[in-house]
């Protein structure tokens, strides 16, 4: 038997799935397994909470929250041992070319799309979870510092610390210069 | 130069979009197994959200327990590792089946997440960790904590428990000086579609056995903070024991709620 629970949460799917995933998957690193598990726990949260969603003051910041709570509940299960992983990556992660020589975050004789994304995957696997959540709902959603930081539960200040270390971070790894958008709502300091 | 922005929305979109129709209907049919466990709380298995740690922690405190649930969504802080305790309580005679079984002290270790002041009497604590308290009959044959058939199980509400419309019989019950509600948990419901391994899991286990069936009690123990009783009818409990003893049940900052 159907509901208007079914229903609603069924347009809610068709329409916000896939952005569901793509958040997903920069907030994982990359790590679409992990990201397609996120995405589920993320979607059943949703449907169990339906009622406290739909009388949420903002319903697309309570999903965030979900999907970035998930996340976190995910990489505490003890049976996932991708931060060990992650370890190992990290001290693989090949460097970035020299501004000058092509694309300036492409790798020397590299020259597609996909190695630059990998190489972004790389740079966002080296920051913790809720930096790198800080930096796609800041930089990928366009979202303002006061609503990242309803998103995650935490101060504007942590906000915008958290996004200014982020693009340190990110500008090291990928040696090489990198503009990041200051118009978005109280931005930080880069 | 390169943007930011551009870079993520380039990683972004290097996955896959729009879902079929068999991912929605997944989607769908794990939301109402999730949901249907959250109504059907603790007739069956360990609750949702019991954290991946509090699995282990049963696992090292009940060697038969074996039975851990992978697809568990942990919540929360890291929970302290579940702990089972033998203190029994006052008196083994036998008793009539039938007759109310009255209150005692409770006189030994208080469990960690919550306190009890008084319980049933011939019923021990059996296990205890942040997401329940269980409270069993001496010389239960059924000794897992993580199993909560015919027991009294206390925890604190998540959300959906707390929201959830409750179809059958219910009323408010003063307990202290709060107003707690008093209502009959219903029996599992029929296979849904999409359900099946769920509603099976639910089928083949036992009912308490009683004619009253399980009730429950949302109390509330704070500002939006309810604890949830399950309370088997084979208590044959009055409302007014069933207030005394909800009185003196209280809720530790190391609670933890199951989440929904």
């Amino acid at each position: 038997m159907r509901t208007n629970r079914d229903e609603e949460f069924r347009a809610f799917v068709l329409a916000r799935r896939a952005d569901l995933v793509r958040s997903a998957t920069l907030l994982t690193a990359g790590d679409r397994h992990l990201a397609e598990d996120v995405v589920q726990a993320t979607l059943t949260a949703l449907y169990v909470n339906w009622p406290k969603y739909r009388g949420a003051d903002n319903p697309p910041a309570y999903a965030r929250r979900c999907l970035v709570n998930a996340l976190i509940d995910e990489k505490r299960r003890p049976w996932r041992q991708r931060e060990r992983s992650i370890d190992v990556l990290r001290d693989s992660v090949r460097p970035m070319g020299p501004l000058g020589g092509g694309h300036p975050f492409q790798a020397p004789g590299l020259d597609h799309d996909g190695e630059q994304v990998e190489a972004m995957y790389e740079a966002l696997r080296a920051l913790p979870p809720r930096m790198r959540a800080v930096l796609v709902f800041r930089y990928f959603h366009d979202l303002s510092v006061a609503d990242t930081a309803e998103a995650l539960s935490c101060s504007q200040g942590n906000v915008k610390s958290q996004a200014a270390r982020a693009i340190d971070r990110l500008r090291a790894r990928l040696s090489g210069e990198l503009t990041v958008p200051h118009q978005l709502n109280g931005a930080s300091h880069v | 130069m390169s943007d930011l922005t551009e870079l993520l929305h380039r990683a972004a979109d290097a996955v896959p979009v729009a879902p079929a129709a068999s991912v929605v209907d997944d989607d769908l049919a794990r939301g109402r197994r999730a949901l249907a466990r959250s109504r059907q709380i603790r007739w069956t298995a360990a609750p949702i959200g019991l954290g991946a740690a509090a699995v282990a922690g049963l696992i090292f405190a009940v060697p038969h327990l074996t039975t851990a649930t992978p697809g568990s969504v942990a919540v929360g802080d890291a929970p302290a590792p579940s702990t089972t305790t033998t203190t029994t309580i006052s008196s083994t005679a036998p008793r009539n089946l039938d007759a109310a079984i009255s209150l005692v002290a409770y006189t030994g270790a208080q469990p960690a997440g919550y306190t009890v002041d008084r319980v049933p009497d011939g019923w021990v604590v059996q296990g205890v960790d942040p997401y329940s308290l269980v409270i069993a009959p001496v010389g239960a044959k059924d000794t897992d904590p993580s199993s909560f058939v015919g027991k009294i199980t206390i925890g604190k509400a998540n959300q959906g428990e707390i929201e959830v419309e409750r179809p059958g019989p219910q009323h408010k019950l003063r307990v202290g000086d709060v107003t707690a509600r008093l209502f009959t948990f219903p029996r599992p419901e029929g296979p849904q579609a999409g359900a099946r391994a769920e509603q099976q899991r639910v089928h083949a286990s036992p009912r308490p056995d009683d004619p009253e069936g399980t009730r429950g009690l949302l109390l509330p123990v704070g500002k939006g903070a309810y604890l949830i009783f399950q309370l088997p009818g084979t208590l044959h409990w009055d409302d007014a024991t069933v207030a005394a003893f909800a009185a003196g049940v209280h809720m530790t900052p190391r609670a933890r709620s199951a989440a929904g």
